[in-house]
């Protein structure tokens, strides 16, 4: 009876003329699977298993990732502070929710003009200029539902007595398809029209003077373009996130 | 008299070290994810649809003319040819990752806050991965 071990050491069992194994090689395919990879470094008897794959060069990820995030940083800071413009756009329409304690301003709104998309359609849009605007305790919210939740972005005015003036403001209203009210004061042209004399006697002709107190607004429009002339928004403050309040 | 013993493994040729421990399919996706950086692509890829589909619709209170009407679509499209570019060409890993960083960044300021921020984030790891990638040494192994 003859008993053969097997062992690393194999020193026999075959014809002198069969290729000698590695015994490097040998103990690699007897060993487990973990134990190979743990030996698979660069420089190994087995690093023949981890060449035959890329990998990840950590040293160079954080050599590009930290100077990203410090650009994602710097570009939060200048969005928040106003340095840079953020560009909102899309399709659909949303609820604009805007509640003020007062808004003065002369406005003047030009008959409906016509323009074509670039795909041939002809729209109509109004477009209302707001001249001297100055308005106290702004609050504007928007709500996007999102796959992740609802969105809500809030712009507020930080103190009721600052005042945010621009001393033009134009919009091109391009559809108008929900307006909620409730004030306690609507005034046009009361200075002008009751007390000084007619509409003729403005200061501006053609505008109409608007004053607006405690108002309320619940809107959902579409506008196509919207410019500012010497805006003073640094008093604002831009909030987004699942966790925001509406105004309203 | 010979006991039947087990065959030992030393027949096996050197090669036979790395061979993939799976079958099938999954040794082809093995083999495939260790050509290419394919995580950095797979986040690129995903950077760009978060970007061109979140959120859903958009917002339209203000919509701007121009091109920041069209930037999501632009760069939304730009990352996922570059997610898939990385996947497709692993030799460029080092230029798309930088493109995929920079393009990531400039949709901060043109495309809903960079597909509120989620879909930035993505095109940054992604594209700092693909950079970072080493693909394999073509050497052959060295017994010591």
């Amino acid at each position: 009876m003859i008993s053969v071990k097997i062992s690393d050491d194999r020193t026999d069992h075959r014809p002198s003329t069969a290729p000698q194994p590695d015994p490097a090689i040998s103990k690699s395919v007897s060993r487990p699977v973990g134990a190979r990879r743990a030996e698979s470094s660069p420089g190994s008897p087995t690093s023949a298993v981890a060449r035959d794959r890329g990998h990840t060069q950590w040293s160079r990820f954080t050599a590009l990732l930290l100077p990203s995030l410090l650009a994602v940083l710097l570009l939060g800071v200048s969005a928040a502070s106003g340095a840079i413009p953020i560009a909102l756009a899309g399709p659909a329409r949303h609820a604009l929710k805007i509640s003020m304690t007062s808004l003065t301003a002369r406005s003047a709104t030009t008959g409906p003009q016509r323009y074509q998309t670039r795909d041939g359609q002809r729209h109509t849009e109004v477009v209302v200029e707001l001249r001297g605007l100055r308005v106290n305790g702004l609050c504007a919210s928007l709500r996007v539902p999102t796959p992740l939740g609802a969105y809500v972005l809030r712009i507020t005015g930080p103190h009721a007595d600052l005042t945010l003036t621009a001393d033009d403001l134009t919009f091109a209203l391009d559809n108008l398809d929900g307006l909620g009210v409730l004030g306690r004061q609507l005034s046009l042209h009361s200075a002008e029209s009751t007390l000084n004399g007619p509409l003729t006697h403005t200061s501006d002709p053609g505008f109409l003077p608007i004053q607006l107190g405690n108002m309320t607004l619940n809107i959902a429009i579409t506008l196509r373009w919207i410019t500012a002339r010497n805006p003073h928004l640094r008093v604002l403050t831009l909030a987004g996130g699942r966790r925001q309040r509406e105004c309203f | 008299m010979h006991p039947s013993t087990p065959e030992p493994p030393s027949h096996l040729p050197p090669s036979a070290c790395a061979a993939p421990r799976y079958s099938g399919r999954i040794a082809q996706l093995h083999t495939w994810s260790g050509q290419r950086p394919w995580l950095g692509g797979l986040l690129t890829v995903l950077s760009g649809l978060t970007i061109l589909l979140l959120p859903p619709g958009g917002v339209a209170v203000v919509v701007l003319p121009g091109v920041a009407g069209i930037s999501a679509l632009l760069l939304g499209g730009l990352l996922i040819a570059g997610g898939l570019s990385l996947l497709s060409a692993p030799h460029r890993h080092g230029v798309l990752g930088i493109a995929t960083v920079l393009l990531a960044l400039a949709s901060f300021a043109s495309t809903n806050l960079g597909g509120f921020v989620i879909g930035m984030l993505l095109g940054i790891v992604g594209g700092a991965l693909g950079f970072a990638w080493n693909p394999p040494d073509p050497r052959p192994a060295t017994n010591q």
